[in-house]
């Protein structure tokens, strides 16, 4: 209902607008319920649920989980000094090639160094 | 005449509305409590002009209104530019090219008898809501329409009494005065007479007694 375009308004648009000038008032000035501060939460937490799952789209799909293979029978073998051993002449070798996140071996169990060990080892292991 | 909010029609086959992280930062930002709470107070304003009309316009209607807003605004029905407008303004321009929409339909209703009711005639008229929303600036009023708008405008002087900043507010308007700015020029007031009399407008508006508007109703 702009002026601008010189049509004079119909008294539809213009009981529209001044319902519309009233509202804009009460909405600035006026005073909401108890009841009103309680439905507003609750469809805020409506809301946060939808837009949750708006974020969640977003996201890339997941990385199919890989299923570990077997750890090599010649580990299985090995005690913990040959395990630790085998592991740092390993990382000497290859150099800046191969990192873990463990500085401190002695955290982790034998099983956890085989696991390690046989992920580290660039044998193929068909070799075996 | 209208601004409408634009509103894409989603259907079944639709791809689902993905807005980018901007965007959902942004409604999440603006979408507060305080929001929320100025929606339903614009509403529940809005819904005495449907209550006038014949409208369902109770507290589910008004909480449904805002509600549906902005969800729909969620899910992309409504489509929202947070470079082109604030969420609020966007809410209040949704309620109230919906609420014009049901005070319109309501009218229509009133005058026909419950025996030619038809629910298939409902359905379908919900179903294009959507269109005849976007259809408000080529809305042409009937007879009926604009004979109760009159009746309904002239109560409104006649509650106005002699507060003449109120009625210089109604002539601007009836002038097609929409904006502030405009609607001071033309009733020549500072902002000061402007802000006491936007607010008396409105609790004026709120004045406005069922019973007297089903009475116009009625006659027109």
């Amino acid at each position: 209902m702009k002026n601008t375009n010189n049509i004079k308004p119909t008294s539809v648009d213009v009981l529209d607008e001044i319902s519309y000038q009233a509202a804009l008032a009460e909405a600035e000035h006026g005073k909401s319920t108890r009841e009103d501060d309680q439905w507003s939460r609750q469809l805020g937490e409506m809301l946060d649920v939808r837009v949750a799952e708006l974020r969640r789209s977003l996201l890339p799909a997941a990385a199919p989980i890989e299923k570990a293979q077997p750890i090599r029978k010649s580990l299985l073998a090995l005690g913990r000094d040959a395990l630790v051993a085998r592991i740092t002449e390993l990382t000497q070798r290859m150099g800046g090639a191969v990192q873990y996140a463990h500085r401190d071996l002695r955290g982790l169990s034998d099983d956890d160094l085989r696991r390690l060990l046989d992920m580290m080892d660039p044998t193929p292991r068909e070799a075996e | 005449m209208l601004t409408t909010t634009s509103q894409t029609d989603h259907d079944d086959t639709s791809p689902p509305f993905v807005p980018n992280e901007e965007w959902i930062d942004a409604f999440q930002a603006q979408a507060t409590d305080e929001l929320r709470k100025k929606a339903k107070r614009f509403a529940r304003s809005r819904a005495r002009v449907v209550a006038s009309a014949g409208g369902r316009a109770d507290d589910y209607y008004i909480s449904a209104l805002v509600q549906d807003v902005l969800t729909d605004t969620l899910f992309g029905v409504l489509t929202w530019d947070p470079a082109a407008m604030p969420l609020a303004t966007h809410v209040l321009k949704a309620i109230r090219s919906r609420s014009h929409h049901d005070s319109v339909r309501a009218g229509k209703l009133q005058h026909r008898s419950i025996d030619a009711f038809d629910p298939r005639v409902e359905a379908s008229a919900v179903m294009v809501e959507v269109e005849s929303s976007l259809l408000f600036d080529q809305y042409t009023p009937s007879a009926e329409a604009l004979t109760f708008s009159d009746e309904v405008i002239a109560h409104v002087r006649r509650l106005a009494a002699n507060d003449r900043p109120v009625l210089r507010m109604l002539d601007a308007i009836d002038l097609g005065a929409t904006e502030r700015p405009e609607i001071m020029q033309l009733a020549k007031m500072s902002p000061k007479t402007y802000h006491k009399a936007h607010i008396r407008l409105s609790r004026l508006v709120e004045r406005l007694p069922n019973d007297v508007l089903t009475g116009l109703r009625s006659r027109a």
